[in-house]
């Protein structure tokens, strides 16, 4: 857990690393933007290094919208993005929404603010699919705008509310009421993340909705051992996302912040990259490599 | 998810799709998809 936290920080300060801008006041232009970064940042922030994935998503398919019509453009940049988030994905599957996105390192903080809890249905997992598929893809596609940027709570808080209170060189546009509109969005999410475990990483994130898929054949494993886990629940409750590892170990809406592992009394959860690709069956024992990264132990099981 | 055979030997398809996706992105500089990633960030 503590490794983690320190992670998170270390992610956030990775991916905002331009303090220059308090005194320039000029955003990063430098050649680390070339690069999708490893997580949900907003690349309006004045301290952001890497370009948003998301972002660039929807930049490729607004330049492939009949409106706009640069194909060559628009196929070299969709190629990039799919292929930039494709290999991280590929290789860690959900690993970074655990351990650097600074925006789910956010949701975190907030909900340990001391409030009443909503728990969510497990089909809102489902909504970030539609933002994928629909918000992220089809809408700046029919319309030649990035409407998820444009109403994204992260590009809110790091650009626009940063980029007010710290505003840059070249002179910002006057408030409108859209700027409102973000704002009221923004805040909706904040009192949301205060009450519920990780909502807009749940319900609402195209980049996890595309890691999340990519867990399922990544390099990188997780698997439970069905002679070990009682089903005590633990596991879940220490989940910041709130789901079971027992029922489905590679699900897509596992972040792998590996929470659940040391929760695990009985060590009945490991992971690693050379866990056998298909995962544990009932009865069988961890073999190989991937026991020596998750020592087992066989505690007393719960009688009668 | 099991591992997959080719050529008789058994191969996660990870390593495959990593393979996929390091020559799409070969394939995207052609057309100048960093540059076009690039200059949309910087312009934001």
């Amino acid at each position: 857990m503590r490794a983690r936290r320190i992670a998170q920080v270390a992610g956030f300060l990775a991916l905002n690393p331009y303090f220059q801008y308090f005194g320039t006041r000029v955003i990063y232009q430098g050649g680390a933007k070339y690069v999708c970064a490893p997580g949900f940042n907003c690349y309006a922030c004045p301290l952001a290094a890497f370009s948003c994935p998301i972002g660039s998503l929807q930049h490729a398919f607004t330049l492939l919208s009949p409106k706009v019509r640069e194909f060559k453009l628009a196929l070299g940049s969709l190629l990039y993005v799919l292929a930039s988030v494709g290999l991280v994905g590929a290789i860690a599957g959900r690993i970074p929404c655990g351990w650097i996105c600074p925006f789910g390192f956010l949701q975190e903080l907030l909900y340990r603010i001391p409030l009443p809890k909503l728990r969510l249905p497990r089909r809102i997992n489902l909504g970030r699919y539609f933002f994928l598929i629909v918000v992220a893809a089809l809408v700046p596609f029919i319309t030649a705008q990035s409407w998820f940027s444009r109403l994204c709570p992260a590009g809110a808080l790091e650009g626009g509310l940063f980029l007010k209170a710290v505003p840059p060189e070249m002179p910002l546009p006057p408030e409108g009421w859209f700027f409102w509109l973000k704002m009221a969005i923004l805040a909706s999410f904040l009192l949301w993340m205060m009450i519920s475990k990780r909502p807009f990483c749940r319900a609402v994130c195209p980049l996890g909705a595309m890691w999340g898929l990519m867990n399922r054949v990544s390099l990188y494993r997780m698997a439970v051992d069905d002679e070990k886990c009682t089903g005590c629940g633990k596991c879940r409750e220490v989940c910041p996302v709130d789901i079971d590892i027992s029922e489905d170990p590679n699900s897509p809406d596992c972040i792998r912040c590996l929470a659940c592992r040391p929760a695990c009394q009985y060590g009945a959860i490991s992971s690693g990259f050379r866990l056998p690709a298909e995962g544990l069956r009932p009865g069988r024992k961890v073999e190989g490599h991937g026991a020596a990264e998750a020592p087992m132990r066989t505690p007393p099981r719960p009688t009668g | 998810m099991r591992s997959i055979s080719i050529l008789g030997k058994r191969i996660r398809p990870a390593w495959l799709l990593i393979a996929g996706l390091v020559a799409l992105a070969a394939i995207s500089a052609v057309f100048e998809g960093p540059r076009t990633v690039y200059a949309h960030a910087i312009i934001i």
